[in-house]
């Protein structure tokens, strides 16, 4: 058997060495726990809720350094024992005065505190001491124990008569931010509490020896008519109380408060005279009310009255009132700021101070310069703050009108400035300083014209009321109007010196007489009447009922008598101006009427009905007149019908008494107007009626010695009513052009004429033994077709017939022949026999009514030849049965 | 002829108890070729394979004796000292194995009491036990009980795989809960130890040649031999 390989045997075996090592470290972990044996402490609490042995830490700045061992009841059961097991690093730490006490979850409304501990359980917090005597025996606190004196930071006394809602705990706010904490509070005696405040060792600088400290807590609410003051901290003081402080600005410079200074603490934010005390001499005290009579600068409250005393020793100023000020008004109060009182000011022209109106009276000041000032006179409020910058002029007026301070400098009715002061002069006239701002001072030059923009304003006008709402604004306010001429609008213009004085024109009118310019382009003309004119400056001048232009100026030209208004046209519309333009004025409302042309309502627009107006026309719509100049005079007509009627031909009739024709009564012919009636007189001897009419020129021509004129009026018959219009218009006076030389003095008739002569068709003649029941216009028939009229009828110049006119109409005269037959068609005619029968013949029945002839033209060759006009026929009583059975075919004229 | 499985070894026994050592041979654990022992008893190498070769395991009882020890003095830092550390809303916390196990039974919950009490505690400290009695008893030639010292060896091989239990539920935990500030498990200083018993217990039990239990009681000349 082969022999193993044999190998010598070592000594002690390596593997004893796991032992050692373990031995070691174990001996080493035995070392370490007996060194750093925690240090066995107890601490005696009122309660040990929330704590439990064996997990409760003891922490030091957020670190575990112990933790509670035992927990138990001391003798007597007042108390329990804690037994702390603290780390061996604090041994040198546990001396007599740490303090010890218990951190439990708290949460209240003012803060919430250990949060932590809600999870983690409440934990022993320790607060280090200074002592030198090692101590393992303490009693612990209930609540965390305040800053210790010598911690760094301020540590100030506040003395009080009542702690109000201040606790331990509660914070020093200095301007809303935390800077400290109330310590404690005891009483001294009776005389009231102190308070151990700390401040935090950043803020310290803040306390000065003249830092007003107050009671933050909760709401103030102190108020009356002129308001209601509502003081809330923040929500936090509301509940735990806080104190909060100020430091004036002046006081910072100075050397921060020692610790253990005592201040007072003030019971609130108002009694801590939180402000700047200022004195203000007044007249009187009316309206101030102590602490609640605000001082408002800009719009923000800057202070209050605090306090009104009586002057003994002034005699003009009896009263001063103290005024608190906030701090940061400081820098304004200077030897020349000005105070005033603000009332609220309800009167006609408007109500100003509106706020002061709800808000009660206040103070307001405006800020001069100078040195630093804490007391002042209150003077009357003649000036106002300019809040805008701008550039100063001055303006010379000869009373103040309606102007105040503030008042609006309008330009385009764009307000660019204002009304700053004014003051009286020695010679009794009114000197006025405004601002014209910054980005309008390109608008001021030499030419520029001032008037007084809320006197006229004043004139309300239906049109300006109307078309302008803006100015409601100007009527309320008053302000100042300027311009400059047109012509130099866009032109580079020498500026205004700054405070150059102006003249303030009453209105713009009154402006315009100095400065024509200020019109934009356009032209002037002038328009003469001599009876009075229901116009005014500023009257609009209407063309087609737009506004062209208006009236700037109506004077009396005393060598001639008469009136001569000044009209402005704006240039766009200088073209309508001619030189056979007219004008006439425009007021109230005209209606014209009649059955045929319905009504002819003319209403010019409300402002000319209100304020009067002038119109223009122009006679023919093409432009034939000259272009005008500038100051042209035209003659103003009264009316539109004068001025139309302006170049009428002026024609007198004379009628015989008995005619009914009125003043503007038409003159027409053939139914078309061609003039109108002027006048009605008498002539002399009351016998006759003479009437002036006036006629266009293009009807002239018709008035001749050998026209016929007569007045048309209605008229009833059984064959119809006629002329019905003529009962709503008033009868007319037709003319019926004659021959003759052109005449316009002629003869009127008293009935229309019996014959009347139609140029169109073919007018013959029909004899007849007697007229019948024929009249004027009565039909003619053939074959029962109306071809034609009466037209008239006449004795024979021998008095054995009467001759009746007939007008054939145009178509049809070639029916009539000569050897036509004419019958009498009116009526109807009855044949009875006994044995005929009845039989009854008739035309129509308009024929029946009202008359008429019919007539029948032969067959063939009897028929004869046309007629001309003039031609006699026998009109028969009634026509032959063969005539009725003639047909004729007889080419009409188409 | 049958023999009953309880009496098998007693049968066997009764005849020539014949062992590799009282024969004078050792088996090579690598090429299982059998060589005759050293006279000395020093160590051998197999002249096949050149592996280690030796009649029962070398050192065994030093290496066990020295293994035991280590384990039972970690034993201490380990269930003294805090093997858990949780961090719960920035609010830490040690806790021990016996915090743990108290714990669960002021909760109610006996059975993971149990458990954590047998494989942390308990099993551990058995383990300690048992291997000193057998190595006791070998060194003084306690002869009674063998079979049953033979078992609980067995046993304490099979448990020790077992008592890791501790480290693992750390383990896991450490890994499960790490939410940052809310809360976080890590392991603490006893957590080493704790392995360091578990580890150097297992040794032992490896290091340990049950053989020796016999060879103590049974009076033969290779025992002499192997004693010089």
């Amino acid at each position: 058997m082969e022999k193993p390989i044999t190998k010598k045997k070592r000594g002690i075996s390596p593997i004893w060495i796991l032992p050692i090592v373990a031995l070691a470290i174990g001996l080493w972990l035995l070392y370490r726990g007996i060194t750093e044996r925690p240090i066995k402490v107890i601490v005696h609490f009122h309660s040990a809720q929330g704590l439990t042995a064996g997990k409760t830490k003891v922490m030091y700045k957020g670190i575990p350094i112990g933790y509670v061992k035992d927990i138990t009841v001391d003798k007597g059961l007042d108390s329990v024992s804690a037994t702390l097991a603290m780390s061996p690093e604090t041994k040198e730490g546990l001396v007599k005065d740490v303090k010890f006490w218990i951190v439990r979850p708290e949460i209240t409304a003012g803060r919430i505190n250990g949060l932590e501990t809600l999870l983690s359980g409440s934990y022993i917090a320790v607060q280090p001491g200074h002592s030198k005597i090692p101590c393992r025996e303490f009693h612990g606190l209930d609540e965390p124990p305040p800053v210790p004196e010598t911690a760094p930071g301020l540590h100030i006394r506040l003395k009080t008569d009542a702690l109000n809602s201040i606790q331990k705990g509660s914070y020093i706010y200095y301007r809303d931010i935390q800077v400290g904490t109330v310590q404690d509070y005891k009483m001294t005696g009776n005389k009231g509490i102190i308070i151990n405040a700390y401040i935090e060792p950043e803020y310290r600088n803040l306390v000065k020896p003249g830092s007003r400290f107050w009671n933050a807590s909760g709401i103030t609410l102190s108020g009356g008519l002129s308001g209601i003051k509502f003081h809330m901290e923040s929500l936090s003081t509301l509940i735990s109380g806080g104190i909060s402080f100020y430091t004036p600005e002046v006081l910072m410079d100075e050397p921060p408060a020692e610790n253990g200074h005592v201040f007072k603490l003030y019971d609130d934010y108002e009694a801590a005279e939180y402000g700047i005390k200022v004195l203000l001499k007044m007249e009187t005290g009316e309206d101030m009310v102590e602490g609640l009579t605000k001082v408002i600068y800009r719009g923000i409250e800057v202070g209050r009255i605090k306090k009104i005393v009586l002057n003994q020793d002034d005699r003009k100023y009896k009263v001063t009132a103290q005024l608190t000020l906030d701090p940061m008004a400081q820098p304004i109060l200077k030897t020349g700021t000005r105070f005033w009182v603000i009332r609220p000011k309800v009167a006609a022209s408007g109500i100003k101070n509106l706020g002061a109106l709800v808000s009660g009276p206040y103070i307001t000041f405006l800020p001069g310069k100078g040195d630093p000032c804490y007391e002042f006179v209150v003077q009357g409020s003649h000036s106002k703050e300019i809040l805008k910058s701008g550039t100063f002029y001055r303006l010379r007026a000869s009373d103040l009108s309606s102007l105040a301070p503030g008042a609006p400098i309008r330009f385009k009715h764009i307000q660019v400035g204002e009304i700053a002061s004014y003051k009286l002069n020695p010679d009794n006239s009114v000197d006025l300083v405004f601002i014209i701002y910054d980005r309008y001072v390109r608008l001021m030059n030499k030419n520029c014209v001032f008037w007084n923009y809320s006197g006229m304003n004043l004139k309300v006008t239906p049109a300006e009321v109307s078309l302008k709402t803006d100015a409601i604004n100007a009527i309320l306010a008053g302000g100042i109007a300027f311009d400059y001429p047109h012509r130099l609008y866009g032109k580079r213009l020498k500026p205004a010196k700054p405070g150059q004085r102006f003249k303030l024109y009453k209105s713009f009118q009154d402006a315009l007489k100095h400065a024509p310019g200020l019109m934009p382009a356009g032209i002037f003309v002038k328009l003469e009447t001599s009876d009075p004119v229901a116009v005014s400056e500023g009257s609009p001048v209407y063309y087609k009922n737009v506004k062209v232009g208006e009236i700037t100026g109506i004077y009396l030209d005393t060598k001639r008598d008469k009136i001569v208004l000044a009209a402005y046209i704006e240039k766009k519309f200088q073209g309508f101006i001619r030189n056979t333009t007219r004008f006439y004025l425009t007021s109230g409302v005209k209606i014209r009427g009649s059955i045929r042309t319905g009504l002819d309502i003319q209403t010019p627009p409300l402002a000319a009905i209100m304020m009067g107006s002038v119109e223009f026309m122009n006679p023919e719509e093409t432009r034939t007149g000259k272009k005008i100049k500038s100051g042209q005079v035209f003659r103003l007509y009264e009316d539109r019908e004068e001025a139309l009627a302006a170049n009428y031909l002026p024609v007198t009739i004379h009628f015989p008494p008995g005619i009914n024709v009125d003043v503007n009564a038409r003159i027409r012919h053939q139914g078309v107007e061609i003039g109108y009636v002027r006048d009605v007189l008498f002539e002399h001897g009351m016998n006759a009626i003479m009437v002036k009419g006036l006629v266009k020129k293009s009807a002239a021509s018709l008035f001749t010695t050998g026209s016929k004129v007569w007045v048309v009026r209605q008229q009833f018959g059984i064959a119809g009513i006629r002329h019905l219009d003529t009962l709503v218009t008033g009868p007319y006076i037709n003319v019926k052009a004659g021959p003759g030389e052109p005449c316009t003095d002629i003869m009127g008739l008293s009935s229309p004429p019996a014959v009347c002569e139609v140029k169109s068709g073919l007018n013959i003649i029909a004899e007849a033994d007697n007229l019948g029941s024929l009249k004027k216009d009565c039909p003619v028939y053939y074959r029962r077709v109306k071809v034609g009229r009466i037209t008239g009828y006449e004795l024979a110049p021998d008095a054995r017939k009467v001759w009746v006119h007939i007008n054939i109409e145009e178509p049809y005269t070639p029916l009539i022949r000569s050897n036509t037959k004419f019958w009498n068609a009116s009526g109807i005619r009855v044949d009875a026999g006994l044995f005929s029968g009845i039989d009854v013949k008739t035309e129509t029945i308009e024929a029946i009514l009202a008359g008429g002839i019919a007539f029948a033209t032969p067959e063939g060759e009897e028929m004869g030849t046309r007629v001309s006009a003039g031609h006699h026929f026998i009109l028969n009583e009634k026509a032959d049965d063969d005539w009725l059975e003639w047909k004729p075919a007889i080419a009409l004229k188409r | 002829m049958t023999i009953p499985r309880d009496n098998a070894w007693c049968e066997i026994n009764t005849g020539k108890p014949i062992t590799g050592k009282d024969a004078g041979l050792m088996l090579c654990h690598d090429c299982r070729k059998v060589i005759p022992c050293p006279e000395d008893g020093s160590p051998v190498k197999c002249p096949r394979c050149c592996a280690s070769v030796h009649l029962r395991k070398a050192d065994s009882v030093t290496y066990t004796w020295a293994l035991v020890i280590t384990s039972l003095i970690l034993l201490f830092p380990a269930n003294l000292l805090p093997i858990m550390q949780v961090d719960y809303m920035g609010v830490q916390d040690y806790s021990t194995i016996m915090d743990g196990i108290i714990y669960f039974f002021k909760e109610g919950s006996y059975g993971i009491a149990i458990v954590i009490l047998t494989a942390s505690v308990l099993v551990p400290v058995f383990k300690i036990l048992g291997i000193m009695m057998v190595l006791l008893s070998i060194h003084f030639r306690w002869e009674s009980w063998l079979r049953h010292k033979t078992i609980m060896f067995r046993f304490i091989e099979f448990i020790g795989r077992w008592s890791m239990l501790d480290i693992f539920v750390i383990a896991l935990l450490t890994a499960l809960v790490n939410f940052g500030f809310f809360s976080t498990i890590s392991a603490a200083s006893a957590a080493t130890y704790f392995c360091g018993v578990v580890i150097s217990t297992m040794l032992a039990a490896i290091t340990f040649d049950t053989r020796l239990i016999w060879d103590a009681c049974i009076p033969s000349e290779n025992t002499k031999v192997r004693n010089k």
